[in-house]
């Protein structure tokens, strides 16, 4: 007996396939991210991890006991909420893996999408401001305060949000087109 | 609702069971019990026509319009 896939059916399988390569993406992107870390810690790259301004830079053999956890935990908050996103975007995936795709479930997780992605830009603007007090305070490096803009993962946050919103309406489409026999 | 379904009534004057009719004319027989237990919000011309077509009735035989 041989099965004839509907074309719903078909595009349904198209987004299992896709989602379970993207959901590897995710995971891979998830691993990287602390190992990024790690790594600009053990060759020193003081400034690309705490993204300091130019002209401000970190001696290495100052780094020491406290110092080394005060820079960690500053250069740590921006790659969490990184890590965040991914998790975020795993779960998601794992659901479109397994053929759900218009249920509160998913809405809820694509919104989180959208404010994790927020939280990206807000917590690199914040890690900005509090990194030159914070490294002055514990005498690491010479008195110093910087700002940065940045808005590119806030726009693309809000983005998602309103996608969540559609994605709801989408829900309460489906569920009533259950209803209809 | 205002609108009764009457699918039940019909199915055992012909003594057929809801699984023979969702069978016979394609759908699910989860989908004819949501028909049947009158939780359905519409129903489509074609489903109307099939139920139509083999129960031999009308479509006035399966809905029927109740005042609240």
């Amino acid at each position: 007996m041989y099965l004839v896939k509907t074309v719903e059916e078909k595009k349904v399988d198209k987004l299992k396939v896709t989602s379970t390569r993207l959901q590897v993406l995710a995971l891979v992107f998830f691993v990287l991210t602390p190992c990024a870390v790690a790594l600009n810690v053990v060759t020193g790259a003081w400034a690309e991890l705490l993204n300091m301004p130019q002209g401000i830079s970190l001696d290495s053999q100052q780094i020491t006991g406290t110092g080394l956890l005060v820079v960690l935990a500053l250069g740590s908050i921006k790659p969490v909420a990184y890590m965040v996103t991914f998790l975020l975007l795993y779960k998601l995936l794992g659901l479109y893996k397994v053929g759900i795709i218009f249920t509160a479930e998913n809405v809820a997780a694509i919104r989180k999408i959208g404010w994790a992605l927020v939280s990206i830009d807000i917590v690199g603007m914040l890690q900005t401001v509090i990194t030159g007090p914070i490294l002055t305070l514990f005498a690491i490096t010479p008195g110093h305060i910087s700002a940065r803009l940045e808005v590119g993962f806030l726009i693309v946050g809000l983005f998602v949000v309103l996608i969540a919103y559609v994605m709801d309406m989408g829900r309460e489409l489906k569920e009533q087109d259950s209803l209809v026999i | 609702m205002a609108i009764i379904v009457n699918v039940d009534v019909v199915l055992a004057k012909r003594k057929m069971k809801l699984k023979d009719l969702a069978e016979a004319i394609g759908i699910t027989v989860q989908n004819l019990s949501i028909l049947k237990t009158g939780k359905a919000r519409a129903i489509r011309f074609t489903t109307l026509e099939a139920i139509c077509q083999h129960l031999e009735c009308q479509p006035g035989d399966i809905l029927e319009y109740k005042p609240d």
